[in-house]
């Protein structure tokens, strides 16, 4: 029994080790630089790969280990100040919400390089004779690659530390983590530290990732499991802090792997994410970090650029012409004979309306939440569990799914929305988390199976009148519209209808406070806006309508899965948010489809077509932040007949509706 | 000697309008702001002086709400506001004023002064139609920015953005998204930090102009300036007040003298 404890706990102490060196490396990335590094999971897969790859050329062995363990975590730092260098580094003086979304890039790009190049089974690293026994002591047989884990993985940590304590370099770092400013005015130029930091940072990152791999399967996707409790310690420790990261990886590897697996297994994969949403509400700089002053976050985030090029009649016909095209898409499918359109668009509509539904408390009063994928989630089950359980009405369940989402977002904001910045990302990611893994937990929600509406009966309309989808059908000339078609067009009008009924918000007093909290939300604050009451508004707005589209999303698929809510969702979200171009409601939806188009083109040459999205995205972050409608605007001067080169670099994004009367 | 030159036409009418009594704010040990008890008559013209650390913006912020208070009392219109947030507190008519750069710099100047205005008469439209109803469809309130607008001189850049404007234009549209919060007091913390005397001057001139019904409350270096102004002034040292008077008074103050002034007046 005593046996079966001190085993555990030596497995808690061994991934706690892990954790160590990954919370270590981006603890201190975020603490000198500001730069929540999201690809560090992949930094560590990337070693991973690499060190199977040398053993395997040098020949299984010890010097072959040795080897690997050397030389990949140095190829991975090289990595990191190439990454540093060329990508992160434009983007200081940004809003530092745009490292996470410029590394959330990179994570697909490594991701899909990983896949590329080695495929997508899952290794062990083979380890050397020495490595594989067990040592024998007190009646124990430990394994002695845990002893060699644990022996390794404190000796480096203890190497970080001492690099951080008593070099020059680490006296600059950690006077840099406390006051980057102070740092620049001693005449020390920091900036020059920053490839070197992030560099060490990801050879660690690798070095974790290599022993871990010897320890356990590993496979491509090691980096997205390992990232999020890679963050969780780093905000329990102290976003920052050495310490923290040291302290909050062994606690958390302890508590995971020692504590709740053997005995509360049900709580795994939640209590962290408790842990972590408590730490951000009640001590937001975490356990030994210090409050920090957001340097930077004043930056705004770049909104897209549009308005001006056209006149408002001019885009708002051209709006109409765009609906009008998308409605003859089932028709010109149906003519056609090919039924892919028609789905396609459904599931690009349903997205387009999430990205919206984002844009509206993103891009308009710049909270930008990690975790938008629980509305989506909350959204999808509403409607499954309601038609399975409540009601036969697909409307009433669609209801009764905005209705959750605004609920629950009205918490979470209630929670969340007194941290800013990165914490607010932070939390709002922790939530998602929280509820993606209990979904796999609850019995209701059918587990990891998830749960299908295929045998149950439902119907488009209210109060028992209404119709199936699939027993109704419109004959439009030759072309007869039902079932998926027909889902279609309730996508497409839901959209539509969520487009107008935002604008119009944005163009009422409450829209036009958000503006000014975008602007500049210290002085919204002293015309005597509440502008936390506000924040939470939106917040929920957003959640409604992400509800709406989780909805539309699990009909349009007759079935959800915890998938729903993962993280990877919020991220894509994200990502067609930008590429659209921000603070505009239909840049988003642009983007949307800018992003399935061209996953539509790329899966025709390769399957790893989020390589080249996550490429794009990398290069849309650093060189174009406004995203795709802005692109005009950006041409203009230098095309014949176009506006002259005067374009006004401050233009408002969208249509600045006080004005206008229609 | 000062009060001929003075260019506004101010009345005070002996009432109280702004009472702090035992304002105290530690910051660890520190006491930035040490036992401070003030009053303020509506209507006046208030300056408050002191070296560099004096707390001056400390007292600011603790007026303004930007700081809690550590201990003691702040009375405004003879309601105890010590505990109220800073958008309450503006609404109950304390203006805050920022330096220049601190307008809605994308958005246009007429919807810079309509949030002002905006703000202020909240009780003009329900929730439902905060969400719903076109900012342009509130009569009031548009009539009272475009009442602004025309009493700032700036109805003829109504529509061009905040950041588009000339220095001297910004400096307006500052003080007149001020005045459409509607205040019945206003703080100035250094208005004219980082300008030419000229500008400065003008800055000044232009505040009296408009906020001429207004209580104001004035953080300033340029003393001469202070001394021609201000009806009364409080001067500050250590986080305590050392003296306070008319601008007579003060310039003939040793305490003041010694500690502050220096060799300045004679």
């Amino acid at each position: 029994m005593l046996g079966t404890a001190i085993q555990q706990l030596l497995d808690g102490i061994t991934l706690g080790l892990v954790y160590v060196l990954l919370a270590a490396g981006l603890s201190v990335i975020f603490g000198v630089m500001n730069v929540i590094n999201f690809a560090h999971g992949e930094l560590a897969v990337l070693g991973a790969y690499l060190a199977v790859a040398i053993t395997i050329q040098t020949g299984i062995g010890s010097t072959a280990f040795v080897a690997a363990l050397v030389i990949a975590p140095f190829l991975v730092g090289i990595i990191g100040v190439a990454l540093e260098r060329y990508t992160v580094q434009p983007l200081y003086g940004r809003n530092p919400l745009y490292h996470i979304l410029l590394t959330f890039g990179l994570v697909l790009v490594i991701n899909d390089l990983v896949y590329l190049i080695w495929g997508t089974g899952s290794f062990r690293l083979p380890r050397p004779e020495v490595l594989t026994g067990t040592i024998g002591a007190f009646g124990l047989g430990v394994s002695s690659y845990n002893v060699f884990m644990i022996v390794s993985g404190t000796l480096m940590a203890f190497a970080v530390w001492a690099l951080l304590e008593y070099t020059k370099y680490g006296l600059i770092i950690r006077a840099g983590s406390q006051d980057r400013q102070m740092v620049r005015n001693l005449g020390i130029e920091i900036d020059r530290y920053y490839s070197l930091v992030f560099g060490v940072g990801a050879g660690l990152a690798a070095f974790a990732g290599i022993i871990l791999a010897g320890n356990r399967q590993a496979n491509p996707e090691l980096g997205m499991s390992i990232i999020i409790p890679a963050f969780v310690i780093v905000v329990l420790g102290g976003l920052g802090s050495f310490k923290g990261a040291v302290v909050g990886g062994l606690l958390v590897g302890i508590l995971q792997e020692s504590i709740l697996r053997p005995w509360v297994p049900w709580l795994e994969g939640m209590v962290i994410f408790v842990l972590m949403i408590a730490i951000l509400l009640i001590r937001p700089h975490g356990l030994f970090g210090t409050e920090l002053a957001e340097e930077g976050g004043s930056e705004r985030l770049l909104a897209g650029r549009a308005g001006g090029l056209l006149e408002r009649g001019t885009r708002l016909k051209l709006g109409l012409v765009m609906v009008g095209v998308l409605a003859l898409v089932p028709i010109v499918a149906g003519l056609l004979g090919n039924q892919f359109w028609v789905t396609f668009g459904s599931r690009v509509l349903v997205w387009a309306l999430f990205a919206l539904s984002l844009d509206f408390v993103m891009g308009y009063t710049g909270l930008v939440s990690l975790g938008h994928a629980l509305f989506l989630g909350l959204g999808a089950y509403a409607v499954v569990l309601g038609l399975i359980h409540v009601t036969s009405s697909v409307f009433v369940a669609l209801a009764m799914a905005i209705a959750l989402s605004a609920a629950i977002a009205w918490i979470v904001g209630f929670l969340s929305i007194r941290v800013a910045g990165v914490y607010f990302a932070m939390i709002t990611l922790a939530f998602a988390e929280l509820y993606y893994n209990l979904l796999y937990r609850l019995e209701i929600t059918g587990g990891s199976e998830g749960i299908g509406l295929i045998g149950h009966d439902y119907y488009y309309g209210i109060a028992g009148l209404g119709a199936s989808l699939d027993d109704i059908a419109f004959f439009v000339g030759p072309v007869v519209l039902t079932g998926h078609s027909l889902f279609y067009y309730v996508v497409l009008g839901a959209l539509v209808a969520s487009y107008f009924v935002t604008r119009r918000m944005l163009q009422s007093p409450f829209g036009s406070v958000l503006k000014s909290i975008r602007e500049n939300e210290e002085r919204a604050t002293f015309l005597g806006y509440n502008t936390v009451v506000y924040k939470r508004r939106a917040f929920v707005v957003s959640g409604a309508f992400a509800g709406l589209a989780g909805g539309l999303f699990a009909l349009n698929n007759a079935f959800v899965s915890p998938s729903a809510a993962e993280w990877l969702k919020s991220g894509e979200v994200i990502v067609m948010v930008i590429l659209g171009g921000m603070g505009t409601l239909y840049g988003p939806i642009i983007g949307a489809g800018a992003f399935f188009g061209l996953e539509q083109l790329l899966t025709h040459y390769t399957g790893r077509w989020r390589l080249v999205l996550g490429t794009i995205f990398v290069l849309f972050v650093i060189f174009l932040p406004r995203g795709l409608v802005s692109v005009p605007t950006l041409l203009a001067p230098y095309l014949p007949g176009g506006p002259g080169p005067a374009a006004d670099p401050g233009q408002l994004p969208e249509d600045a509706g006080t004005e206008g009367d229609d | 000697m000062a009060a001929e030159t003075r260019p506004h036409d101010r009345r005070t009418d002996g009432e109280t309008i702004l009472e702090l009594d035992g304002l105290t704010k530690t910051f660890g040990a520190f006491a930035a702001i040490d036992d401070v008890s003030m009053t303020v008559e509506r209507g006046e013209f208030r300056s408050v002086i002191g070296p560099n650390g004096a707390g001056k913006t400390t007292l600011f912020n603790l007026i303004s709400g930007a700081l809690s208070v550590t201990e003691g009392t702040v009375y405004f219109d003879g309601e105890e506001i010590t505990d109220r947030s800073p958008p309450e507190r503006v609404a109950r008519g304390i203006g805050r004023s920022f330096q220049i750069s601190n307008v809605f710099g994308g958005l246009s100047v007429r919807e810079n002064i309509r949030l002002a205005a905006q703000a202020d008469r909240r009780s003009e439209y329900n929730l439902l139609e905060s969400f719903f109803k076109p900012t342009n469809r509130y009569e009031e309130i548009n009539a009272e920015t475009g009442r602004i607008l025309e009493r700032i001189d700036l109805t003829h850049v109504a529509e061009e953005e905040a950041d588009a404007l000339a220095y001297g234009d910004r400096r307006r549209l500052e003080i007149g998204v001020v005045l459409a919060t509607d205040p019945d007091l206003v703080l100035f913390d250094e208005p004219t930090a980082g300008m030419s005397v000229e500008e400065t001057r003008e800055t000044i001139d232009l505040i009296e102009e408009v906020l001429v019904d207004q209580t104001l409350l004035l953080i300033e270096h340029d003393i001469e300036l202070v001394m021609e102004l201000s009806d009364r002034i409080t001067v500050l040292n250590r986080g305590e007040i050392l003296a306070e008077g008319t601008p007579e008074e003060i310039a003939e103050n040793r305490d003041v003298q010694d500690a502050y002034l220096g060799g300045m007046t004679e």
